[in-house]
This record gives structure tokens, C-alpha cells and sequence, in this order.
């Protein structure tokens, strides 16, 4: 994992940077897949913006370091993710069986980390 | 300071139209009371009673005026039955945005200098406005009046050939949003609750753009209430005075969660053992508390607040809820509470 050049790229947000460092290195010791939103992110670094949290994950994506799949969500977090937008089903069904049909509402990004392919 | 004038031709039609919307966000037993703290005639069995042998006479004697008036209605639809979004900027950003000259000069390039010298008395509001512009204890209120049309079903006729023909009726409701922006930094956005779905995003969109000019998204980030949540948790005991949890929902970073309800709103998992401790257990060293269902506690002599308040913390990082209305003291121990929690 190298955060190094995300501080040169965000020197105001060098310390949020290093937030996100820490958390990924402690899931990368203890080999944990972790999946987050980017409410979660945002609560973990402590950026100065929600536009520079976003430049963020998009390098880390672009890194390899985080992968983003999209949930379609029917409770609280609770869904079905998908690669893509264009995997995503017309309908889908929850686990009382209703049909979801996925929209913008209820279509949300969430970023997963494999700690235990992670170089620590 | 802004005032409505209680003179002129239109002064009796403003009293009736702020009237009309009190009928719609307050009780008569409000109004009513209020009269009575006002050394006035107060007892109205209904609301044409309480217009016509207790408002009507007591405006045209001068002993109630349009502001007093417009200030029942601001306590009455800006507090409770909303979601409450809060943000964070700089103070001295926050300052720049606050200052009066400033935002007066904002306004006036915006032709909207005058809802900050009076405010608007708008019943219906088919396009959001901006109807009112007020400092009150050096903090920054921005008024919002829109419309949200639902769909409603009227009636449904079963046919000889096995269809149904349903009919549907779209009904508009007037709603009121509310951006208060304190010295210090904090921004609260108040949003009115939607009657059915969770998701506001669209509307703090548009909300924080209509007020672009006055308070730009980007001076702005979130205020993360893990801390409160956290707190109200590991502290049900200590807080049990105060407030009771219904509903608990811990989550871990691996994708999984762990949910303990009371099955009644009269009850508190927080005196089931099993329950605690099962959220606990899971909670360990890598859960935390994702969102709480609280009730707040009426508590002294004479009680305050005078009934529970229900208060919701969801999983969104920097919102809390207030699903039914309250009064504005109520309103602002909730926030006092949630933002000391939250310390």
C-alpha cells in the first residue's frame, strides 16, 4: 500500500491521509475484507471535504487498492452488490421475496479493501 | 430585527393568512395558551371560535400584532417532524457568511432584500422560495417554503372482465426547511420529513442550492455523530434518566451487523442483559454503533420535556430525526443533547 504519494497529491489533508493508512494497514495485518461507504470513509479520515475524500478513493480505485462495487440497497445497508451499472438487474428481489427495482435512491457505492492480498 | 407592518390595507388578510397556517402546524391549546400568558382572552372550542372571539378582537385592539403572530407560526413549523443534517465550516468562514451587511448586500443582488426586512406569508409555494431571513443569538436563519406533490389513492373499481381501474389523486402539501447557521461553525439543515421513503439527498441538493449565494456547500463537511451514538450507548445506564433505546444496530467493517429492538416503543433494551450484551459481544474491538432509535425522557416538576420525544440516529453519518412535531424549546434540547453527546 503506498499512501506517500496521496500526501504529496493532498497536503492539506495529510493527516485524514493518514487516518485511512492506519485503518488499511490494521485490516491488512488481520487479513480483513472490509466494505465501506463513503459515509464510513468519511468518519474514518476526517477529510477537509467531501470533494477531496472523493479525489481520494478515486486514486486509491485507480491503484488497485480499493475496489468499488454498487449495492442495491432495500434496508440499511443491506443489499445486493454489483461490479458495474450495467450488471445491475431491472428488478432485484430482497429476502422477504418483494421485488426492488433499483433506481438512484437506492443504488449506492460502496468500497471494499482485501486485507489479505494487501502488500503491508 | 424583521417586522411586519400592522398597518394598511392588507395587515387583516396577512392575520388571517398566518391564521391559516397555524391552523395547519400548531393547536388551538397553543394559541390559546399563548394568549393567556399575554393577559388575554384565551378559551376557544374550535379554531373558527378562537379567530373570531379571541384573534380578530385582540388584533384589532392592537394588544396582538402581526409579528407576535408570525412568531407562533416560526415556532410552530420550524421545529419537529423533521431530519436534521448537520454541517461544519471554519468559524471565520462561518463569520463571513453570518455577518448582516454582508448577507444583505447578497440578498439585494438576488432582489430578495425584502424577506429579510419582512418576512413572506406563504400558503402555497408551488416553486421553493426563500421566505424569511432572520439573526436570532448571532445565528443565521434561512427559511425555505416549498411544495411536495404526493399520490394518493382515491378509488379503486374492480370490472366485470377482471381488471381494476384504480384512480389516483395528487395532493400538494406546503412544507417548510430551515438552514441555521451558528457563529461558531455549525450549520444545521432541517429538512421537512417526506411522509414515506428515507432518502433526502436530492432535496439537500437542491435546498443548498437555492441558498448558493448565502452559504456555498463547498465553506461546508459533515458532522460525523459516531460520538453521540457511541456515548448514548456505552452510557444507557448513566443516561437512563434521560433517555430510553428501543432499537440498536452495531456494525463491523466486514459487512455484517448485529440489530437489538425492543419489540414494544414502550420498551428498553438497554435493562434486557441478553440483548446488551449479545450488541456488546459483537461490538467488541471492531463494531461500532451504526444507528439508535432513542426516546427522550420527560423528567422534573412540572416535567420537561412535558411528553417522551422520539429521536432517531441513523446510519447516515451526520443526521438525526425528529419524527413528530415539537415545540421550539423541545427543539433545541434535542440539539443541545445530541451536540453535547456528540462533544
Amino acid at each position: 500500500m503506498k499512501f506517500e504519494h496521496l500526501m504529496h497529491d493532498f497536503p492539506r489533508d495529510s493527516e485524514a491521509i493518514k487516518n485511512l493508512s492506519d485503518f488499511f494497514l490494521d485490516a491488512a495485518q488481520k487479513k480483513r475484507t472490509v466494505s465501506l461507504s463513503f459515509d464510513r470513509l468519511f468518519e474514518i479520515a476526517n477529510p477537509t471535504s467531501m470533494a477531496t475524500l472523493a479525489r481520494i478513493i478515486q486514486q486509491l480505485i485507480d491503484a488497485h487498492t480499493l475496489t468499488q462495487v454498487y449495492r442495491v440497497e432495500y434496508g440499511s445497508g443491506i443489499g445486493s452488490d454489483f461490479k458495474s451499472l450495467s450488471e445491475i438487474p431491472e428488478v432485484i428481489y430482497d429476502r422477504d421475496g418483494l421485488e426492488v427495482i433499483p433506481d438512484v435512491q437506492n443504488t449506492k457505492a460502496y468500497y471494499l479493501f482485501h486485507g489479505e492480498n494487501a502488500e503491508v | 430585527m424583521t417586522t411586519l407592518s400592522q398597518t394598511g390595507p392588507d395587515a387583516y388578510g396577512r392575520m388571517i393568512s398566518i391564521f391559516e397556517l397555524l391552523k395547519q402546524t400548531s393547536s388551538i391549546s397553543v394559541i390559546s395558551g399563548y394568549l393567556k400568558s399575554k393577559g388575554l382572552s384565551f378559551s376557544a372550542g374550535s379554531w373558527d371560535d378562537l379567530l373570531t372571539k379571541r384573534i380578530e378582537p385582540a388584533f384589532s385592539e392592537h394588544k396582538i400584532s402581526l409579528d407576535e403572530l408570525m412568531e407562533l407560526l416560526r415556532r410552530a413549523e420550524e421545529s419537529g417532524r423533521q431530519h436534521i443534517f448537520l454541517y461544519e465550516a471554519k468559524p471565520d468562514v462561518a463569520g463571513q457568511m453570518i455577518d448582516q451587511a454582508t448577507v444583505m448586500q447578497k440578498l439585494s443582488a438576488k432582489n430578495l432584500e425584502h424577506v429579510a426586512a419582512s418576512p413572506l406569508i406563504v400558503t402555497d409555494a408551488p416553486t421553493a422560495q426563500i421566505v424569511d431571513v432572520r439573526w436570532e443569538d448571532g445565528r443565521l436563519i434561512v427559511k425555505i417554503v416549498a411544495q411536495r406533490t404526493a399520490m394518493e389513492l382515491d378509488s379503486s373499481v374492480q370490472n366485470p372482465d377482471g381488471t381494476i381501474d384504480k384512480k389516483y389523486k395528487l395532493t400538494q402539501k406546503r412544507v417548510v426547511h430551515v438552514f441555521r447557521l451558528h457563529p461558531g461553525g455549525t450549520l444545521e439543515l432541517r429538512v421537512a420529513s417526506l411522509s414515506s421513503g428515507t432518502r433526502y439527498t436530492e432535496e439537500i441538493t437542491s435546498l443548498f442550492a437555492m441558498v448558493d449565494f448565502l452559504m456555498p456547500l463547498g465553506n461546508f463537511k459533515p458532522i460525523v455523530l459516531r460520538k453521540a451514538k457511541e456515548y448514548i450507548w456505552v452510557n444507557r445506564e448513566a443516561l437512563k434518566e434521560r433517555l430510553r433505546v428501543v432499537d440498536s444496530v452495531m456494525k463491523n467493517d466486514d459487512g455484517y451487523a448485529v440489530r437489538g429492538i425492543s419489540m414494544s416503543d414502550g420498551g428498553n433494551i438497554g435493562t434486557n442483559e441478553a440483548t446488551t450484551q449479545s450488541l456488546d459481544l459483537f461490538r467488541g474491538d471492531d463494531g461500532y454503533c451504526d444507528s439508535l432509535n432513542v426516546y427522550f425522557l420527560p423528567r422534573g416538576e412540572p416535567a420537561f420535556p412535558a411528553k417522551e420525544i422520539h429521536v432517531i440516529l441513523p446510519g447516515t453519518m451526520n443526521e438525526f430525526a425528529i419524527p413528530a412535531k415539537c415545540s421550539h424549546v423541545e427543539f433545541e434540547y434535542i440539539f443541545d443533547e445530541i451536540r453535547a453527546f456528540n462533544a
